[in-house]
């Protein structure tokens, strides 16, 4: 897969709140082998508006994948997941449940809302770094599958 | 006149047809000149045979007197002995009347009337008499007396007045059956029958034996004409006891005989029939006294009993009549209540009922009154509300019994002022609820806290690494060691804010409750185990373990927390561990037995509470959680769990798990 040359940049939506997270994932992504363009919203409102190409985001690209935080201000992850899934037009998309909630409860939801992966965020650097590299050789498993 | 009767024929049919009494003619020597029908039954003699005979053939002691003072006077009335034909002698009343025709006498007429059938049918008609105004007597004292006695007395002093016999004495039977003198005696002249007395209070009769004993044995009346020389009369042995005759009957309560009279006479006499049959009467009328005697004792004494059980019982017991009027209100109803029992007895029972229940409760006690059941409990569950003196309402336990007494009903309640216990059920109900809060609440904030903590120790962490990574070359061996412990902080840190969630968990993520193969949970946890197990050399045995009702989950996690600790806190040999349950009194008994370097008893409080270490961790790392978040599995399960030291080293830990039938949580 690493041998797969990707002809434009992969599209990321990152949903998260947390300014921390939000550079350490830029930050991941900057050393991973994969040209992306971080799109980062911080609520569920201005996710699904982004998704949806709602006003300022009328221009948005259509996300390759999506990393969704589940404690979300305004509309939270679980809200998004489950609009997500249920709008046929979103519903391809991949989304990967990206939190720091170990919660069996939030794992079992999201299973049941249809996410299709779902990892927790881990304390160590190294990890995160590695998490994030899984999710692009994930991203390449998964797409490559319904679509192109 | 022409239609006068013939004389002549009217003389006749006199004659023929006048039955009753003697009528016949003598002629003027006194010899009989006419016989009438009433003569011929009277005396036997058919007219052939009286006629031309003289009157000594009917009056033997006959001298002429009667003829010559009826000659001299004209008539002439006696009373006489004359004798029928078979012999028989029989008392007469005669009267004797000169029969003159002109100056010239033409003989006597006669008219006898025989005065034994007389004399006998006044007796009989007197005894009669006397005998129905004895009963009469009798059933008037059995119906006044108020003792037993009062009416043995009564009646003893009754029928020696009737019978003229001037002994009377009473007899009842004692606990055993043996007939005991009373000492109620009638006695016309006590001095002279004082040995009689005497004698009959020094003995006592079992039943067939004496004459009491005679009688309580064939439950009749006995007679005995003489008492000289009667075998049975043992009585009779003593000298001086001057008694001849004697007749005795029982007091009978259907076929028990509850008492014996008897009556003695200082002369032989013939039985009596006829009063034998009357005492036989008096004797059912005296077991009448004796039964009511005996219930209206029993029911004293149950009176008296209740009386007792009432006054001290702490319970209120109140009475209503049927205008729910207050008829009883004993001292247990007076401290509840806080009226005296004169205050309200005969008030109406609204007095005790709140306002708002009493017309619910009137229907109430009316249904219950229309009701076939004697008693029942009262108000919801038993449970009513009463009104005390000072307004205070107050919760009971209430039944309510009803009884009819000579035909009045009568509703008797029996309350327990439980308003203590309602506090203490109330206060109890409201800790207990404000506790389970409490709990909920804590367990919240422990889940919450912990995972809202998460957070920022990413970011240190994360930050911290990120500054390492990026100016690895720029730092100095210092900051490299500064950063390790940063990172070393922040995850134990984490490790401890994902136990503490994991044992918050414990209460509030819990699954339900089902039926468990715990062998099958067990190998579960050892396929988990596996690499430490390895690792460590260890060897997991087991005995057949059981299925419970529990959380299959929790379950899981409390064998594997104790197989998991057992492997390491080993000690220098390779770590043995097993696994076996028995079954307990309504509980199976887990056991998880290891040969690691055991545990202080010393630290047995200390062992189940949350990041309680007991060694530092460079000997053993981790938490402290482990065997906290067992106690509280076990706890949720409604189980125990200890530990002891193991016979040769290592440590026995056991818990329990109730042996309870699915039946959900």
């Amino acid at each position: 897969m690493s041998t797969q040359t990707v002809s434009r940049p992969v599209e990321v939506l990152l949903v998260e709140d947390n300014p921390g997270d939000v550079r350490l994932t830029w930050e991941a992504l900057k050393e991973g082998k994969i040209r992306n363009n971080l799109h980062v919203a911080k609520d569920g409102v201005e996710a699904l508006a982004f998704l949806r190409r709602e006003g300022e985001h009328a221009r948005a690209p259509r996300p390759d994948v999506i990393l969704l935080d589940l404690n979300l201000p305004r509309k939270d992850g679980r809200e998004v997941l489950t609009e997500v899934k249920g709008d046929a037009s979103l519903r391809q998309i991949p989304v990967v449940i990206l939190t720091s909630s170990q919660a069996e409860e939030d794992i079992c939801r999201a299973y049941d809302l249809h996410a299709n992966c779902y990892i927790s965020k881990p304390v160590d650097l190294d990890q995160f770094i590695k998490v994030v590299k899984s999710i692009e050789d994930f991203w390449f498993t998964v797409v490559k599958l319904p679509s192109e | 006149m022409p239609d006068a009767p013939d004389k002549d024929l009217l003389a006749r049919l006199l004659l023929e047809r006048v039955y009753e009494d003697a009528l016949f003619a003598l002629d003027p020597e006194g010899r009989i000149a006419a016989w009438g029908e009433g003569a011929a039954r009277m005396t036997g003699y058919p007219e052939a045979e009286a006629l031309g005979r003289p009157l000594t053939l009917l009056s033997p002691d006959e001298d002429a007197r009667a003829l010559r003072l009826a000659a001299e006077h004209g008539r002439f009335a006696e009373e006489a002995e004359w004798a029928r034909r078979d012999g028989v002698r029989f008392r007469v009343s005669a009267a004797f009347s000169e029969l003159r025709d002109g100056d010239r006498r033409v003989g006597f007429g006669v008219v006898a009337r025989d005065l034994t059938e007389r004399r006998q049918a006044e007796r009989a008609l007197q005894q009669r008499t006397g005998l129905v105004r004895l009963l009469q007597l009798a059933a008037v004292a059995a119906n006044e007396a108020e003792t037993v006695e009062d009416a043995l007395r009564t009646t003893l002093d009754e029928v020696c007045a009737y019978t003229g016999w001037p002994v009377g004495h009473a007899w009842l039977p004692s606990p055993t059956g043996e007939l005991v003198s009373t000492g109620i005696w009638h006695l016309d002249d006590p001095e002279r029958f004082r040995v009689f007395r005497d004698v009959s209070g020094a003995v006592r009769f079992a039943p067939g034996t004496g004459l009491p004993g005679e009688v309580a044995a064939a439950g009749q009346p006995v007679w005995v004409e003489d008492l000289e020389g009667d075998p049975h009369f043992v009585r009779g042995r003593a000298a001086d006891v001057r008694v001849r005759a004697a007749f005795a009957f029982p007091v009978l309560i259907g076929r028990e005989v509850a008492g014996v009279l008897e009556f003695f006479h200082d002369t032989p006499a013939a039985p009596d029939p006829a009063l034998l049959e009357a005492m036989t009467h008096i004797g059912v009328q005296l077991g009448r006294v004796v039964e009511r005697t005996r219930a209206r004792e029993e029911l004293s004494r149950s009176e008296a009993k209740f009386a007792g059980i009432i006054s001290i019982s702490s319970d209120a017991i109140v009475s209503v009549d049927e205008e729910q009027r207050i008829t009883l209100f004993n001292r247990g109803a007076e401290q509840v209540f806080g009226y005296a029992a004169e205050e309200v007895l005969g008030r109406p029972l609204d007095l005790l009922v709140p306002e708002r229940f009493r017309g619910e409760h009137r229907g109430q006690v009316r249904a219950f009154g229309e009701s076939g059941v004697p008693s029942r409990r009262m108000g919801e569950r038993g449970r009513i509300s009463g009104r005390r003196r000072n307004g205070e309402v107050f919760p009971a336990d209430a039944s309510i019994s009803r009884l009819d007494v000579g035909g009045r009903r009568i509703y008797t309640a029996v309350l327990r002022d439980v308003s203590d216990r309602v506090r203490g059920e109330e206060a109890l109900a409201a800790r207990s609820e404000e506790l389970e809060r409490s709990n909920r609440e804590l367990e919240q904030f422990a889940y919450v806290a912990s995972h809202d903590l998460q957070e920022p120790l990413r970011m240190v962490a994360s930050y911290t690494q990120l500054l390492a990574r990026r100016y690895r070359d720029r730092l100095d061996a210092d900051a490299e060691e500064f950063i390790g412990f940063a990172v070393d902080g922040v995850t134990r840190m984490q490790a401890l804010i994902n136990d503490l969630l994991a044992y918050s968990r414990v209460g509030t993520r819990g699954g339900a409750f089902a039926p468990v193969d715990t062998e099958a949970v067990l190998a579960r946890v050892l396929a988990s185990l596996g690499p430490a197990m390895e690792d460590a050399g260890a060897e997991v045995t087991h005995d057949p373990l059981p299925t419970v009702v529990g959380d299959a989950g929790q379950l899981g996690q409390l064998l594997q927390n104790l197989v998991a600790n057992a492997i390491k806190f080993r000690g220098e040999a390779p770590p043995r561990v097993h696994v076996s349950a028995e079954r307990g009194e309504g509980e199976w008994v887990f056991t998880v037995r290891d040969n690691g370097i055991g545990i202080d008893p010393a630290y047995a409080d200390r062992i189940f509470v949350i990041f309680q270490r007991l060694h530092t961790r460079s000997e053993y790392p981790g938490t402290g959680i482990g065997l906290a978040i067992c106690k509280k599995i076990v706890e949720r399960h409604g189980g125990r769990i200890g530990f002891e030291p193991a016979p040769g080293g290592g440590t026995v830990f056991r818990f329990t798990i109730p042996d309870r039938e699915s039946e959900g949580e």
